[in-house]
Order: C-alpha cells, then structure tokens, then sequence
C-alpha cells in the first residue's frame, strides 16, 4: 500500500466531509529490541508499527483522531469522528495548518544497511558489550542486562494546503548496565551508543569501559555537609540544565506566561560562554528530521547567543498566537498525537576549556555525574534535584558522593556559569560540554 | 513517577516510533455512537472495529505455532482500545481527540527467555509470521510443549460499571471540563491559567495461553485533571488535582469536577506566599494520600520480582528479615474496588490479589509476573501487566500503600519540634539497586514548635529506601490514595497510599537556603 497516498486520500476525505482544513501525519516502521543477560538473548522483541493522526478544523475548530487500524471502515471512521468532534471545540483564530515550506533541507537520517545486518551479528554485539564489561574490574559483580535495539520508518505528512512530504529515519543503540558491588553496597553504571548509522556506533570497548568507570567512581557514595559550593557538571548531568532550558523557550509556555524566560528576549540570560543551538538540520543528527511534525522546514537556529536570549520555540499554533512564524519545532509524542513544541538537535555549544583544567581550578567543590529526579521548574526557573558525584579537592576529583540534593535559581547557575569545556559529545539529540557553575546550594547532612 | 530503568538502553528521545508506541496508549474516545452525525452502517462499522477479536481455533493455532521452535509457554494477547480525550486552556476547548487502538501480541518462554512480536494487522497470516518471530527465542531447542486446548475462565469482577462510557455524548463530558475551568478560574483573581484534560478509555482484552487459560474483560477508564496556575508580583505556583477510577459515568456523581478544581487552586494561591525551602537533613511529615508517592518509590519498585531474580534491588534475598520500623506494613492490593490500578486480572490472565510486601517491619513478599513467580519457585501476584499489545508484560504495581497506624495527623505534627510538612508532591523515582530515591515536592510548610506555619518551595527530597523505612517513627490513621502514572520503560496505572507519617531523620530536603 502507498501509504503517501493514502494520507493524501485521508486528508482528502476529510476535506470532502466537511473540513475546512485537514492534516495527515502517518508513520509506518519496524522495531527490534534484543536484551542479553549474563551471555545469553533475555528477551527478543520484533514487530512493525503503522498508525495515522488525523487532524481537522471546521471553520476555526479543532478535532484529532487516530488509528492505528487501517481497514477502511476504520479510517472512515475516524475521518468522520475528527469532522463531527471539531464541530464542538472551541472557535481559534490560531487554528491554522502550515503551507508548504519553499526551501527543505535534506540531512542524511537514514542508514539502509541496519535491516541488513544480520540478527545474530546484533545480538553478539550486545553479547560482546557485556562480556567486555564483566571482565573489566573484580568488583563489577553481576550485568543488570545489555542490549541492542534499533528502529526505522517512514513519515508521511500530507496537509490541505499543499504540504505533501515523506522522509525516512533510522536509529540504532546498544549499551550495558552492571553493579559494581563491595561488601552490602551496590552501585549501578551504565553507558550506552546511539547513532542514526551503525557505523558511527560506539565500540564495544568503550562502552563497556564507561559503564564500568561509572560504577566504580560512584560506589560507596556517602552525603557530605549541607553547603554552598562549586559544582562541576559532567556531560551527562549537565543536560538537565537543557532540559529545564527547553520548557522554557517553548512558545506556548511563553506566551502563556507560564515561564520564567517570558520577559527576557534579547537580554543576557546566562554567562557570555554560554551559547545554545537548536538544528534540525545536522547530517546523522538523532534529532534530524528535514521537516517538523507539522511538515514545516527544520533549520539551525541560535537559541542563546553568548549568554543573550535570542528566540523562543514555535510550531505554527504558538507562532500565529504570538506574531510569529513557526520555526520548524512542531514535536509529536508519535502519530497518535497533537503536535506540541519540541527541540530538534539541542545543544550547548563548545567552549575552550580542557576539561581537566575545569576541575583543576576548583579548590573545594562538587562534580556531578548523575542527577535523579527534580529538575527546572520551567514556571518559576527553581533548580533542584539529589545528585551523584565525586568531591573535588584542590582540583583533583576524591571521594563519591551521594544522597545529596542540589539547588538553586536557573538565572544564577547560568550566569554564575564560569568555564565551559571543549569536549562536547552526542550521544541522542541533546548534548553538552563538561561545564562549571560557581555556586550553588548542596544539601546533605 | 518514573523509574530509573538502568537494564533497558534508552534510546533517544527522538525516537519516533518509539513514541508511537507510547502514542498508541494515549488513545481516546469510546465510539460515542449516539453522535447524530453517524449513519446507521456506520455504527456498524464502529461496533465491528471496537470487539476486533480472534477466534478460538485462530487462537489455538497461534499459540501452536508459536511454540513450534520448542518453547514451554506460549500467550496471545488481544487488545482493543478506544479513548476520547479533551482539553481545555485558555479558557477555551483547545481540542478533542478520538482513538482506535488494536492489535495482538504473541509471547513464547523458554527457561528466562522471553520472544515477544506484535501486529496491528488482525489478519491471520501476519499475526502467523509474528507468532514465528516470538518463537525464535527457544531456537534450537529439540522439545516441543502441546498446548493445552482453551477454555474460557470466568474472572472475579472488582470493578462495578452502573452508567456505561458507551451511553455518554461529549457534550457532557464538555459540559464537566467547562464546569471545572470556571470553578478554577473564580476561586481568586489571582488564578493566572487552568488547564483541564478529560480522559476516558474502553480497554478490552483477550488473553490466552498454552495452559488453557482464556480470559477476556472490557474495563472503562476515567481520568481527569485540572491544573490551575497562579500568578501574583512575579512569583508563582501550578496547583494540581487528578482524579482517576475504572468506573462509569457514575464517577462524576461521585467525584465533584468543581471541588477537584478548587482544591488545585486553592493549592496555586496557598504556595504564592511560599519562601525558599531550607537545605539538609531534617524531620520530614508526609500528609496523606498522594504522599504514598514515597512508598512507591523508597519501596515499591524495589519489591517488584524481576529486580528480585536480577539481583539488580537491595531488597532481593530478603525475605524475613526486618525491613522497617514495626509501624510500618506495606501492601499491593489489585482488588481494591474500582481503584485506578484494579483490572480484575493482571495482563496475563493471573487474578488480582493482596499481597503483604512488608508486615510490622518485615519483608514478607514481592510483587510477581509469571516469569518471575516461575523463576523465584513462588507463587504469581497478579502483578504482570503491560502498557498496551506493543510490550510484554513485567511485574508492576497496582495500588500500593502503607496501612494505618495508632497516632492522628495531628499527634505528629504536634510532636514535631522542627521539620517539614509535605502536603502533596508531583512525582519522584528511584534507583533499586541503590535505594536512592528522590521526590518532588508541590506544597509543603514549615513545622514549628509542633505548628505548620509558613508555604516552602519546590524542594527534591531525597533518600535512601531503607534509610527511611527504618526511620518511620509515627503512623497515623487516615490513609487515603492520590492517582498516578508509573513508568518502568512502559507506562502503568496506578494508585499510591498511606496515612499521614513521620520521618524522624535520614531524609534531606534540597532547599536553596543551606
């Protein structure tokens, strides 16, 4: 079956039954997902996956239906649905579907060769990573799992204004979990590769390597004093700090007055090390896509520009309500539903630091390696969540540290920001360098 | 209310068809058929999607093939889902969303090993190809199991439906999101925002194995929530109410969509006058209900059985040792009446069941699937469940909560010399292996000479389990359950609870006033 036709044809149907406006998102793909546990398969999933989203406006009025059954009653029924649904919404100025975009970038996302690679040779993979990782070290005790799984498909976007685009996507990753365990105390680590080619995955060996040093630097982690000090964040943790940042450039947040950067386009928000990319445009970039979830054009975009705040996220709703054009951000949670406002390749860019002189200049401090729960409040920009590290001491990394919380104010840990590191690294869509806040509140014994 | 999954790689956020999968739980709308824009054969049709099922010979036959490479269990599981779902913001109906949700998945063990495939398609020949694919797990076995021909079991019934979903028009279901909306917005002008979403879902399964089980149901689902944002001199506070049974239409007899909506805002105005939380350790005193979010985590996680055959939980090897303080009894309780985390059986056809995790301090049990009942020699739970055809099921919680205890809440606020009240938290998670857990707090106080006095702010409490467990020292007896969302690499509902507890130390508060 055509799929791009039958989206185009779903479209139609819904402009023929009453539609003003109709839009067609449909994704079909496959998936398989391999767990390994102590040199055997676990578990083995496989399966293919279809589902479309419609989404209609009658006149300014908004209604979404989906299914993931492709038989033609169903499909006419959700035409149906969505059409007699939108009649009972609310009426929205905003309400509006984008037109085609006239220039579309085409990042190269998709790796024919996964599908190709035989099963067994994934599995070993996983097999391989694991083997590697329990050899490493005498305390790395027992494997909580490794695993290979990779994901395909096709997106198609067809919309009564003339968007008519399909592309495809791949994404492959492996990894592995093991304790590093010392009388009755255990440590987890983890690491894991993902990669939209297979040849740009990780090795075995290092993957193995970092899921191991993980384990071993934190194991045994005990509280230090409640205190305020330096912290140093590492690749991993320091991604929160993205996290809490995307909430609050979303458009609609914004323009609801829902978040703490709503008054401050164009001003200085953080240290001027500090600046902050949006592109979904990067060749093998996890957060690639040539279009939006809304069939709009991705581009590169300076979100933070040497610390000033250059633009906020939009789709095309967010974009109407405020004034603005959609800047290629339209993010859905799959076909099944609405599109909301995402980043697309998100991240911090490299500064000049080597990292190891990061922690060389911190003469009492915190470096951070994982955080677990928490976060920004994207709201009022509060920062707080426990954390998991290593003590630095005159400027070499000691003791773990654990059972800690961390805090404070989004504006100051980002303009307290005061060395960012040159090691940059993508491992999924979001990403930072190794960087340095002045102070910040720990709280511990 | 996440779980830190350190066995499954996590692949990327932008996986999309991985959030397709998520997707396909979110689906919404029951076939409202009285809708007068159907057509007599439209309804038909309608009805026809909605009980997509397979026949038992179909069934028979799968179960077989899958298990033609040698495996010793074989299951299919057949699910239809329909949801309607609604969302209002800005004081305007933003939209409403409608879906059809169905497929099969095929499941084979062999020894630990698990094959898992799944299909939207319900035509044979596809749901053939995925039942081989299952199989391949037990390749190279030379056994093969017979499957034990099928007949149907009759299931005890915890959930009782008097209005049917099926027999509501949305104008109604509009009608209650408005209501909420404007109860939110009235309650103070300082009220800024109110967001209300409507859910409702008619899940029907069909479960079936090569043991002869065969089960099926059709459970409706209810969950709403308002948030309502407050804004006053720059500063404020998302208040937040949920609701949420398996239940008919009924349910908003029962639960007032006005009062849900003004608790959240009185929560919004109440935390305007919030000052920094302090940072470190201190008595902590958990109001109850949705502070059962502590058990969940600090615990729960840790008892689920697949943790326990891992060795990957601090609890595993455990059992009847002493855990926690003698106050403390920790049940999952899958047949609580009507309760969001109640489904008459797990999603494997195992009834749901009391099981006593913790009793006066001392481990008693763990929360099984089959797979893990089978490995650990110890008897199912009903505990196996899964968040749609797309996932094999692992063990989760059901309704998990601490039970009463002597004292008053007020005793132990009374009895508090200084420390912290937690009214409500957003969520939390935990690291089992470590004990580590951490939650958010939304509305909390300062206690005071024994006094709740003034509103403190987005703190994390952190902890580890069995710190806090054995650090319980009061109990009081007013337990009640908040609602809930679990995640453990596919998503569960559930309910958290306990009665109102005093934690008298080991547990830090990640304020920014160190």
């Amino acid at each position: 079956m055509d799929y791009k036709d039958l989206a185009a044809s779903l479209a139609k149907q819904c402009i023929k039954k009453g539609a003003s406006e109709a839009e067609a998102y449909l994704e079909e793909g496959e998936t398989l997902e391999i767990q390994v546990r102590n040199g055997d398969v676990e578990s083995m999933k496989q399966a293919g996956l279809k589902g479309v989203g419609l989404r209609v406006f009658v006149k300014g009025r908004m209604a979404f239906a989906e299914s993931s059954n492709f038989t033609e009653e169903a499909l006419a029924s959700i035409a149906d649905k969505a059409v007699s649904l939108a009649k009972q919404t609310s009426f929205d100025e905003f309400n509006q579907l984008p037109a085609p975009s006239e220039k579309i970038a085409q990042p190269d996302i998709y790796d024919p060769n996964i599908s190709k690679i035989a099963l067994d040779e994934k599995i070993s993979i996983a097999k391989k990573v694991e083997q590697l990782a329990l050899k490493k070290h005498e305390l790395i005790k027992r494997s909580l799992g490794a695993g290979f799984n990779n994901i395909e498909g096709t997106i198609h976007i067809v919309n009564s204004r003339g968007v008519s685009t399909s592309y495809k996507k791949s994404i492959c990753s492996f990894g592995v979990a093991v304790i590093a365990a010392e009388k009755d105390i255990m440590q987890p680590g983890y690491f894991y590769s993902s990669a939209s080619y297979f040849n740009l995955l990780k090795t075995p060996e290092e993957i193995a390597t970092r899921a191991v040093d993980f384990a071993l630097a934190l194991l045994g982690g005990k509280p230090v004093k409640s205190q305020e000090a330096t912290v140093v964040f590492d690749r991993r943790a320091g991604r929160g700090l993205l996290f809490g940042l995307i909430r609050a450039i979303n458009g609609e947040q914004v323009y609801q007055k829902a978040s703490f950067l709503a008054d401050y386009l164009n001003k200085p928000i953080a240290s001027e090390l500090i600046t902050i990319i949006d592109d979904g445009t990067m060749d093998k970039g996890i957060g690639s896509q040539p279009v939006d979830d809304e069939g709009v054009a991705t581009r590169k975009k300076v979100i933070v520009d040497k610390g000033v705040l250059k633009m906020f996220i939009y789709n095309t709703y967010s974009a109407a309500k405020s004034g603005t054009a959609s800047t290629g951000n339209a993010t859905r949670r799959g076909y099944s539903s609405i599109p909301g406002i995402g980043p697309t390749n998100f991240y911090m860019e490299n500064g000049a630091t080597e990292p190891a002189d990061i922690i060389k200049e911190v003469k009492n401090g915190l470096f951070i390696m994982a955080t677990q729960g928490g976060g920004v409040n994207p709201v009022n920009g509060n920062f707080s969540t426990g954390a998991m590290g290593l003590w630095i001491t005159e400027g070499k990394k000691t003791d773990p540290v654990a059972n800690i919380t961390l805090a404070g104010n989004i504006f100051d840990m980002l303009k307290g920001v005061d060395a960012v590191g040159n090691d940059l690294e993508f491992n999924g869509s979001i990403a930072c360098p190794t960087f340095r806040v002045k102070k910040m509140i720990i709280g511990g014994m | 209310m996440a779980k830190k999954n350190l066995w499954q790689i996590p692949l990327s956020r932008r996986s999309f068809i991985g959030k397709g999968l998520k997707g396909g739980a979110l689906l919404i709308a029951t076939p409202s058929i009285m809708s007068d824009f159907f057509l007599m054969n439209r309804e038909r049709a309608i009805a026809e999607i909605a009980s997509a099922t397979l026949a038992k010979e179909e069934i028979e036959k799968l179960l077989k093939v899958a298990l033609a490479k040698g495996g010793e269990f074989s299951e299919i599981y057949v699910e239809n889902r329909q949801s309607t779902s609604i969302n209002m913001e800005e004081a305007k109906i933003k939209s409403v969303h409608y879906g059809i949700s169905q497929g099969v998945g095929i499941r084979v063990i062999k020894g630990n090993k698990t094959g898992y495939a799944y299909s939207d398609d319900f035509i044979f020949g596809k749901l053939e190809e995925a039942a081989k694919v299952a199989s391949y797990i037990a390749a190279g076995e030379m056994k093969t199991e017979e499957p034990i021909s099928i007949s149907k079991k009759k299931m005890p019934s915890y959930v009782k439906v008097q209005i049917p979903l099926e027999s509501i028009v949305e104008e109604k279901k509009l009608n209650l999101v408005r209501k909420a909306d404007a109860a939110a917005r009235s309650y103070d002008k300082r009220i800024l925002q109110a967001y209300i979403q409507y859910y409702d879902e008619i899940r029907g399964r069909v479960i079936a194995n090569s043991q002869g089980l065969w089960v099926e149901n059709k459970l409706p689902l209810l969950w709403f929530v308002v948030r309502a944002l407050s804004s006053h001199e720059g500063k404020n506070h998302m208040g937040r109410k949920r609701l949420s049974e398996h239940s008919g239409f009924e349910f908003f007899q029962k639960y007032k969509v006005e009062e849900a909506a003004q608790e959240a805002a009185r929560e919004a105005i109440a935390m305007l006058d919030a000052q920094e939380a302090p940072a470190g350790e201190m008595p902590v005193v958990i109001a109850n209900a949705w502070g059962g979010v502590l058990v969940h985590e600090a615990v729960g996680h840790g008892m689920e059985a697949d943790g326990v055959y891992r060795k990957s939980t601090i609890y595993a090897d455990k059992i009847g040792k002493k855990v926690a303080t003698p106050p403390v009894t920790l049940i999952d309780d899958g047949t609580l009446p009507n309760y969001r985390g109640t489904t008459d059986f797990d999603d494997e056809g195992t009834p749901g069941s009391r099981t006593v995790l913790v009793e006066k301090g001392i481990l008693k049990g763990y929360m099984h699937d089959l797979l893990s009942a089978k490995l650990l020699k110890m008897e199912p739970t009903g505990n196996g469940r899964r968040e749609s055809f797309r996932y094999y099921p692992i063990p989760r919680m059901t309704n998990t909560f601490m039970d009463n205890g002597p004292h008053t809440a007020e005793e132990i606020i009374k009895a508090t010399k200084k420390g912290i009240f937690v009214q409500s938290l957003s969520g939390g998670s935990v690291n089992p292996a470590t004990g580590q857990f951490n939650f958010d707090v939304r509305e909390a106080y300062m206690i005071e000479d024994g006094k709740k006095t003034y509103p403190v702010r987005d703190a994390t409490l952190i902890g580890r389990g069995f710190e806090v467990l054995e650090n319980i020292d009061m109990v009081a007896n007013d337990l009640g359950f908040g609602v809930g969302i679990c995640g453990k690499g596919q998503a569960a509902e559930v309910t958290a609870g306990q009665p109102t507890i005093r934690i008298a130390r080991n547990i830090k508060v990640g304020g920014t006033r160190a």
